[in-house]
């Protein structure tokens, strides 16, 4: 017990209005461990975390730390009691330098209220000796990497004397060479004496750091045990539970004719004026084919997506669908022929506040005749009708047709959506990040979905930042670095390790 | 469906209790004065004639509001466009000599047209040059007050009124009366009003104009022409502040002429029974005969009971307040009903 630094006992959660995060969870973390926390998303490993920071109060429950009982209620308690938090979205202002990103909410002022940015320095800087950290403390924040950003957060709370460092699935944002070099941070740190809970979904990072791992699942604790003996297919059984297939089966294919082809596109940035997104960018899908489109997040795989559905203007070349150039056509002639997941199903993807029958209407509603009723109306029959097959053939889990959209998981939100694209019918789906922040069955049924589709000879192209997920998927790879597509590569003839020297621009394969 | 029609009955009860606290303040008898108010808005078959007539006019300025607000382009021209409706009623009333059967039509044709370009042109502006259409249909608001007031005291006045006013219309042009009481206005309304929620329900248009309200951005992904949706809204609601622009003149119950400034209190009651209603059509009906009950019982109520007619602008007002408020902090108080229930059941399993 005394050498327990956090203890957590009995801590229940409940959202309103009866959605139980947490069912009576306790945890105990030992001082200087790495301590993994893993779970399907919704299996309330963050907002375990977010009730030891003070983020969520939890309903019942007690903290403990070093011994002592705490009640944590904002973050700033948090902080002063040694425990931080790395949200997966920094809290950083771009416009500010490092050195007053990282005092922010701490500066060190004079009698008169007038900041003592020396002091702060002379602080940092045995920090940033300590640790090995090279960051130039007066470069403005929105100039660095999301590497760095990532950095100067974990520098932040270094820097408010912070002992016990909780990471909020911190690798989802980097490439692979930046995930390695985090690792050896966190190791560093745990030399240092401080203690690492470290939230994450892949479980090759959780095996390979940490020292102990606790596993929950739908608001419960499955089990915690030192990294010992320990292997993946034993990880994700205790986090669904069942035996879940990490690979995906996907028979050989012969493609078929060409189906959209991107001809020397180049896209405006509409920020930075000058500037392109897409610069001459050139590559094909054809029917049957799964097109994988790799890069670090903004490097202009968004840019493209939106070019090629017409919210972007292109500049530029020419995009062309089934042989005809669609680069003028409004976003609606665009549709009737492409199915298209959007990145962010809550945002762009659907409306949170409607039910699932008017989610699933969209598009439908002008594309397809199943909807259409007397009198050239739109039948409400009919859009039940098409809501109640997609919930039993995609497997939703609801209560019926008129359900809110919010009222669903994240997982059945985007089957909903990914339902209602398939159902289409088009003879391209493009899929831009269809399982980011999905727990593991719904990632495994809407991968076999989009193969299942690929097979049927529909040309798809997938946009992820998860390099697992397109070596699994894809028939070809495709890599995007400032602008630039700068390699091609089938998965079977390349590695993680090189799509990601070519993600991080070390090398590029342009001919021009 | 229980839940809502319980949060909206809430909502009133609520009303009527605080204003019968209010009456009580000032020393008046309350049952009384809502008593006076129930006999001079239901207690006689004019008295129900007068109230339905109010309620069709007012009605078609909450499709409006509704139509605006559900769609997501803003028009707060209701003033005007109410205006645009009365004008181009009494001029098509007083100088096109028509038979009775062709002449009504004309007028609500002409004015729902008349309304619709209204509104059209500060979607227009707003299209060409990126105006505000907030800020352009409000300012047409006082475009139109003194356009209409400069037609009246000029070429529209009529010499033998002291005071600036237009001539009265046609005699065949006034809706004529059913059963002795029931202006046409009423059944016309109602048709708008099946017509409406077909509208929002089964049309392609519809569908597109709730979902752009709802998330804009998904409906652009979607497909849907977010562009013509926004000018199609606007003419949509501009056409029906024409038609109760044109109510107001050719209703049996009204004066039948033009009179400056006539039809801003509907404007206003327009849109707060929009917001009260939640973009529903059926609530849309529910709340505009309840407030035009109120408002055609309130002249009586003052003269029986001597509480000032402005009370019934204060209750109206705390109806809004007090069914809007309950409607959106209902959900979370049941959520966190539930949600200590749900930790009870914890405690208990912890006491075993």
């Amino acid at each position: 017990m005394e050498n327990n630094v956090v203890e957590m006992r009995d801590i229940v959660k409940i959202f309103p209005p009866d959605n139980v995060a947490l069912k009576r969870v306790s945890l105990s973390i030992k001082k200087g461990e790495i301590h993994s926390i893993i779970g399907e998303n919704g299996a309330g490993k963050s907002t375990l975390m977010k009730v030891l920071y003070g983020l969520e109060k939890a309903n019942q429950g007690e903290i403990f730390l070093g011994g002592v009982h705490k009640q944590i209620s904002t973050p700033k308690e948090a902080v002063d009691c040694g425990i931080g938090m790395v949200h997966q979205e920094f809290m950083l202002v771009g416009v500010y330098t490092v050195l007053e990103n990282i005092v922010l909410g701490d500066e060190p002022c004079n009698a008169l209220g007038m900041l003592k940015l020396d002091a702060a320095r002379d602080k940092l800087k045995n920090i940033l000796e300590q640790f090995h950290f090279d960051f130039p403390l007066d470069e403005q924040v929105q100039n660095l990497s999301v590497a760095a950003q990532q950095k100067i957060e974990i520098v932040k709370l270094l820097y408010r004397n912070v002992d016990i460092l909780i990471l909020d699935e911190p690798t989802a944002v980097l490439a692979p060479q930046e995930a390695d070099e985090l690792f050896k941070l966190l190791e560093q740190l745990k030399q240092a004496g401080k203690t690492i809970l470290f939230i994450s979904h892949k479980l090759d990072e959780v095996l390979r750091i940490s020292d102990t791992i606790t596993v929950m699942r739908r608001g419960e604790r499955v089990w915690t045990k030192p990294n010992q003996g320990l292997d993946k297919i034993a990880l994700s059984n205790a986090m669904v539970g069942r035996d879940v297939m990490l690979t995906v089966e996907k028979p050989e294919t012969v493609p078929g004719d060409t189906v959209l082809e991107f001809d020397g596109v180049s896209v405006k940035s509409p920020l930075v004026p000058g500037k392109l997104d897409n610069d001459r960018v050139s590559f094909s899908v054809r029917a049957g084919e799964i097109l994988g489109v790799a890069g670090v997040e903004g490097n202009g795989q968004y840019e493209m997506v939106q070019a090629l559905i017409g919210a972007l203007p292109i500049c530029a070349g020419n995009i062309r669908l089934m042989g005809r150039d669609i680069s003028k056509d409004a976003i609606r002639e665009r549709r009737r022929q492409i199915s298209y997941i959007s990145q962010d199903r809550k945002r762009s993807g659907s409306s949170q506040t409607d039910t699932l029958t008017d989610n699933v209407t969209m598009t439908h509603h002008y594309v397809s005749g199943r909807l259409k009723g007397k009198l050239g109306l739109l039948s409400v029959r009919k859009m039940r009708k098409l809501c109640d097959e997609i919930i039993e053939n995609y497997q939703v889990k609801c209560k019926n047709s008129s359900t809110r959209m919010m009222e669903l998981s994240g997982g059945n939100q985007q089957k909903v959506i990914i339902g209602r694209e398939i159902e289409l019918g088009c003879r391209l789906l493009v899929a831009d990040q269809p399982v980011r922040g999905l727990d593991v069955g719904s990632i495994e049924y809407i991968h076999k979905k989009i193969v299942e589709e690929r097979n049927k000879g529909v040309a798809v192209l997938l946009v992820s930042a998860d390099l697992d997920e397109l070596f699994s998927l894809s028939d070809r790879i495709v890599v995007f670095h400032n602008g630039r597509l700068v390699a091609q590569r089938r998965p079977d003839e390349t590695t993680r390790e090189e799509i990601g020297e070519f993600m991080l621009g070390a090398r590029s394969e342009l001919n021009d | 469906m229980t839940k809502k029609a319980t949060t909206i009955a809430l909502g009133i009860l609520t009303a009527i209790g605080m204003g019968m606290l209010l009456l009580v303040w000032q020393g008046y008898d309350p049952l009384d004065s809502y008593a006076a108010v129930f006999r001079y808005s239901m207690g006689s078959s004019f008295a129900i004639g007068v109230t339905l007539e109010r309620t069709a006019i007012v009605a078609m300025v909450a499709l409006a509001a509704t139509t605006t607000f559900s769609s997501g382009a803003s028009n707060l021209g209701m003033f005007g466009q109410i205006l645009t409706g009365e004008i181009i009623a009494t001029a098509i009333g007083v100088y096109l000599p028509l038979p009775g059967w062709l002449l009504i039509p004309a007028m609500l044709i002409g004015s729902a047209l008349g309304g619709a370009c209204m509104a059209l042109i500060a979607g227009l502006l707003r299209k060409y040059f990126n105006m505000n259409e907030f800020i352009t249909t409000l300012m047409f608001n006082f475009i139109l007050d003194y356009f209409t007031e400069y037609l009246v005291n000029t070429s529209m006045r009529d010499p033998l009124m002291s005071w600036p006013m237009s001539k009265v219309i046609a005699p065949q042009g006034v809706m004529p009366r059913f059963f002795g009481f029931l202006d046409g206005s009423v059944f016309f309304a109602l048709a708008i009003l099946v017509i409406s929620y077909i509208l929002w329900k089964n049309t392609r248009f519809g569908y597109e104009m709730r979902m752009n309200g709802k998330n804009p951005i998904f409906a652009n992904y979607g497909g849907c022409d977010a562009q013509g949706n926004f000018l199609k809204a606007m003419a949509l609601s501009g056409a029906y502040n024409g038609l109760a622009g044109c109510l107001l003149i050719i209703g049996s119950g009204q004066q039948n002429r033009f009179v400056p400034g006539m039809g801003e209190n509907y404007a206003n009651e327009g849109l707060m029974i929009a917001i009260v209603a939640n973009n529903n059509v059926i609530g849309v009906v529910l709340y505009s005969f309840l407030f035009s009950m109120l408002n055609a019982g309130a002249t009586g109520m003052q003269l029986e009971t001597s509480v000032p007619l402005e009370f019934i602008t204060m209750l109206i007002g705390l109806t809004v307040m007090s069914v809007v408020s309950i409607r959106e902090y209902s959900t979370t108080f049941i959520n966190n009903a539930k949600a200590m229930a749900e930790n009870r059941k914890f405690k208990k399993r912890e006491v075993k």
